[in-house]
C-alpha cells in the first residue's frame, strides 16, 4: 500500500533518499476500528500517529463529560508532545471515530534519526512548531473571541470540521451548546 | 556584562565554540524601564527576548481589560512565537514590571544560524517543546483545574510569581477576582 507521510513530511522541509530510506524503516502500520483509542488518559504513549485515512478525535474528560478538543484528519499528525517532553502521562484521549488507519513511529526513534540528520531535526523543529501554532490559536481563540467568532473562522477556512464531524461534537469543540450551534449555522 | 543567554542555551543541549561565537554575534542588550513595552499587539516584533534581570508581563487586552498570561522572569525566553510563525501580528502585550535587562535576537537571523548548525538547530527545537510544554501545561490547568487547584500548583512550585507579582496580577493570571484569591490565600 502506498503510504502519504513521506510525501506530507518531504513538503514541509525536503528530505534526502537517505532520510527517507531511514524513516521508512521506523514505520508501522495500524488499522483503529471505529472507537477504538490511540490514546488514553494516563497511559504513557511515546509514539506519533499519521493518519493516512479515517479520522481521529481529542478529548478531555471531565465530570463525566467529553472536552472535545481537536481533529486529526487525512494527512495529520498526532502525537501527545506535552507527555512526551515533560516525560508524564496524557491528560487527553484519543478516539478513532471511524475505521481509520494510521502510519506511526516512535518518537525516541525518530529523535535518534534527527542526530544524524540536518535535514530531519530541521524537520522536527518545524513540525513542533506546527502543534505550537495550533496550540497557541486554539487557546487565545477562547481567550479572545465569541463563538459566533470560532464558528465563522471555520466557516471561514472551509474546515473539515464541518463537513465530517456530528453537530454533537463540533459543538463541543466551539465550547458551546447544540442548540447554540443549530442557531448559529441557521445564521440567528 | 556577563550574559547568561549562552549559559542557558547550553544546559538545553551543548553548542560548540563556533556556535557560541556566531550567535554573539546576533545578540544585543536591551534595557526596558519599568512600564515600557517589550512587545504591543498589532506591532510586529520578530525578535527572542531573553530575560537577563527583573521580568517582564504578558497580557491579553479585552473589553478594556488586561488579562495576565504568562510572567518571564530571569531566565526565561520570551518571543511571541504565535506572531512569528503564523506570520501575523501579536496580539498580546509585554510589558516590562521593573527596569528589566534582556539580551535580544533577531529570529531570522537565530533561524539562519540554525541552517548552519545541527546543535543550534537541536537547542531551538528544545527550546520550542519547553514553551509548548509550559503552553499546554497553563491551558490544560484552565480546563481541568479549579482555581484552588491552580493556586494550590503555585505554591507546590514555590513560582516566583507568588513572591514577585502583584496580588492584582497574580489574580488576573489565575483567572480570579481579587478577593478569591485573599481567600486562597487565608486558606478558607
Amino acid at each position: 500500500m502506498e503510504i502519504n507521510i513521506l510525501k506530507v513530511l518531504n513538503s514541509v522541509n525536503p528530505l534526502s533518499e537517505q532520510d527517507c530510506n531511514d524513516i521508512l524503516k521506523i514505520l508501522k502500520t495500524r488499522t483503529l476500528k471505529k472507537g477504538e483509542y490511540w490514546l488514553e488518559e494516563g497511559k504513557v504513549n511515546y509514539n506519533v500517529a499519521f493518519v493516512e485515512d479515517g479520522y481521529l478525535r481529542r478529548y478531555y474528560a471531565k465530570d463525566g463529560d467529553e472536552i472535545t478538543e481537536a481533529f486529526y484528519f487525512e494527512n495529520d499528525i498526532c502525537v501527545d508532545l506535552p507527555s512526551i517532553i515533560g516525560k508524564t502521562k496524557p491528560l487527553s484521549n484519543v478516539i478513532a471515530m471511524r475505521r481509520t488507519l494510521v502510519t506511526t513511529f516512535s518518537y525516541a526513534d525518530f529523535n535518534k534519526l534527527c542526530e544524524k540528520s540536518m535535514a530531519l531535526e530541521h524537520l522536527n523543529r518545524t513540525l513542533v512548531e506546527f502543534s505550537l501554532l495550533r496550540f497557541y490559536n486554539r487557546t487565545s481563540s477562547f481567550i479572545m473571541k465569541s463563538p459566533k467568532e470560532r464558528y465563522d473562522d471555520l466557516v471561514k477556512s472551509k474546515s473539515t470540521i464541518l463537513q465530517k464531524v456530528t453537530q454533537y461534537h463540533i459543538s463541543s469543540y466551539l465550547g458551546i451548546g447544540p442548540q447554540h450551534l443549530s442557531r448559529l449555522r441557521s445564521g440567528k | 556584562m556577563e550574559l547568561n543567554i549562552l549559559k542557558a542555551m547550553n544546559s538545553v543541549s551543548p553548542l560548540t565554540e563556533q556556535d557560541c561565537s556566531e550567535l554573539l554575534k546576533i545578540f544585543k542588550t536591551k534595557v526596558l524601564k519599568k512600564g515600557e513595552m517589550c512587545l504591543e499587539q498589532g506591532k510586529v516584533n520578530y525578535y527572542g527576548a531573553f530575560v537577563e534581570e527583573g521580568y517582564l508581563r504578558r497580557y491579553w487586552l479585552k473589553d478594556g481589560e488586561e488579562i495576565t498570561d504568562v510572567f518571564y522572569f530571569e531566565n526565561d525566553f520570551c518571543a511571541d512565537l504565535q506572531s512569528i510563525i503564523g506570520k501575523v501580528k501579536p496580539i498580546s502585550n509585554v510589558v516590562a514590571m521593573q527596569r528589566t535587562t534582556m539580551t535580544t535576537f533577531s529570529y531570522p537571523e537565530f533561524n539562519r544560524l540554525c541552517e548552519k548548525s545541527i546543535t543550534v538547530e537541536l537547542v531551538h527545537r528544545l527550546l520550542l517543546e519547553s514553551v509548548l510544554l509550559r503552553f499546554y501545561n497553563r491551558t490544560a490547568s484552565f480546563i481541568l483545574q479549579s482555581p484552588k487547584e491552580r493556586y494550590d500548583d503555585l505554591v507546590a512550585a514555590k513560582s516566583p510569581i507568588l513572591q514577585r507579582a502583584t496580588q492584582y496580577h497574580i489574580s488576573s493570571y489565575l483567572g480570579i477576582g481579587p478577593q478569591h484569591l485573599s481567600r486562597l490565600r487565608a486558606g478558607k
